[in-house]
């Protein structure tokens, strides 16, 4: 068994307060999971590609 | 040289993250056409002169990166063609254009060639003839297709930007898709307006439900998908096609920052803002002509805030932290919740709406109907 600093639970900094894992959008990653299955080259966008509205603005981007 | 600013949480560090991607320069607010969406209403009149010129180059000299050139309407003003050889002659690469294309001298293109090979054209088609006239102007839609035409034909690089708008049915997008895909465009980015300038007057009457333009969306992917994919795409906030790739949503951790649109951003009037969306007195950081290493010291905070930053800032994200969709939205885009709630701190109310309601998912539905199609024949399940 894992002790409990072994345990990913991420954190909000200088916070106690933490994400749990049924908070995430698990559809999103199921359907990713599943795409990259059928063969499709598909991942989430980042920090560096997002698809943050500012990004596409019209003004740039 | 400031190349080696660096932001200092150790998960960024490991990507090597650098704050200042690219300098967006407005070299003038004036333009030939008055679009329903226009956010330029605030420095319409603004031009920015031989000084800010000059400035802009220096800035993006400094930090070694590309320089994008936006308006208003660029080609309004020689100015532009003469910012093509000043940039040409201090080392500064020109990444992109963004223009109307309905007043671009072709001829002098062709003469201004050499010095905008690397440089993406990008032009606004906001509909098929009559549905795009009606919201950029008269005979705007056949000036901007000609000079998409002309572009393309001189081997440079061009991208199609389309705003959505009520005006604009399916069968218009279906004849605007044939159009550019046969006229060698690169890349499609098609989005809804920012809630800015004129559209917030006009957006009660000209403005589409997420649901139409979702199903707006995921044509153009099904139709893209059909020809095998003959132009990149970005689709609203949902799905990027790029390099090959298909870039589905987003996936943030809590110490990813909430703004990795990393533009420094410089006004017809010389004025410097964080945000290339914002141009509120407390967005300005400074002025063009100050030492970049200064106004990056005041810029590189709000691109160092994370999305912990945020929550714990904001009194009322809180609820966010209860949010299945935290991880994919990132709390948003700071620029929506200014220009939609009046708050910086406040949420994004579009990218609430567009996880909400699960619209992103027909794109996803598209992409594995898709790939179901491409497997062999016979393929264990």
């Amino acid at each position: 068994m894992k002790n409990k600093a072994d345990r990913a639970e991420p954190r909000i900094a200088g916070t106690s307060t933490a994400i749990h894992p049924e908070q995430a959008p698990q559809d999103i990653e199921t359907v990713l999971r599943e795409l990259r299955a059928l063969g499709l080259d598909v991942v989430p966008g980042s920090i560096s590609v997002s698809n943050k509205p500012t990004i596409n603005s019209n003004s740039g981007g | 040289m400031i190349r080696s600013a660096r932001i200092s949480t150790p998960i960024l560090m490991r990507e090597q993250y650098p704050l200042v991607k690219r300098v967006l320069f407005h070299i003038t607010g004036r333009c030939n056409l008055s679009c329903e969406h226009c956010y330029t209403a605030a420095f319409a009149e603004e031009q920015g002169d031989a000084g800010v010129r000059s400035a802009a180059l220096r800035v993006a000299r400094e930090f070694d990166v590309p320089l994008d050139i936006t308006g208003g309407e660029p080609f309004v003003t020689g100015a532009t063609w003469r910012l093509l050889g000043e940039a040409a002659a201090c080392g500064v690469e020109i990444s992109s254009i963004f223009t109307n294309g309905t007043v671009l001298d072709a001829n002098r293109l062709r003469r201004h060639r050499d010095l905008v090979r690397s440089t993406t054209f990008y032009v606004s088609l906001d509909g098929y003839l009559g549905s795009h006239d009606v919201f950029r102007g008269r005979q705007s839609f056949s000036r901007a297709l000609e000079s998409v035409a002309r572009i393309c034909e001189l081997g440079l690089p061009v991208a199609v930007n389309t705003m959505l708008h009520a005006g604009f049915g399916p069968e218009d997008l279906r004849r605007l898709y044939e159009c550019i895909r046969w006229a060698g465009v690169r890349r499609w980015r098609v989005d809804t307006p920012f809630n800015a300038g004129r559209w917030r007057s006009n957006k009660a009457v000209r403005a589409l439900s997420l649901a139409d333009a979702f199903e707006a969306y995921r044509m153009i992917l099904r139709w893209s998908l059909d020809d095998e994919l003959p132009l990149e795409l970005e689709l609203d906030h949902a799905l990027k096609y790029i390099s090959g790739r298909f870039v589905y949503l987003d996936a943030f951790n809590l110490d990813s920052p909430v703004c990795p649109c990393r533009t420094l951003t410089i006004w017809p009037d010389g004025s410097v803002t964080w945000c290339q969306d914002l141009h509120r007195e407390s967005d300005v950081i400074g002025r063009v002509g100050e030492d970049p290493a200064v106004l990056y010291a005041r810029y590189a905070p709000f691109k160092m805030r994370t999305i912990s930053d945020l929550l714990a800032a904001s009194p009322t994200l809180g609820g966010c932290l209860d949010c299945r969709s935290l991880r994919s939205c990132g709390l948003g885009c700071r620029a929506n919740a200014v220009l939609d709630c009046g708050d910086e701190l406040a949420r994004d109310p579009e990218i609430c709406e567009l996880h909400e309601s699960g619209h992103h998912r027909h794109l996803g539905a598209e992409l594995r109907a898709y790939a179901e199609r491409r497997r062999p024949t016979g393929h264990a399940s």
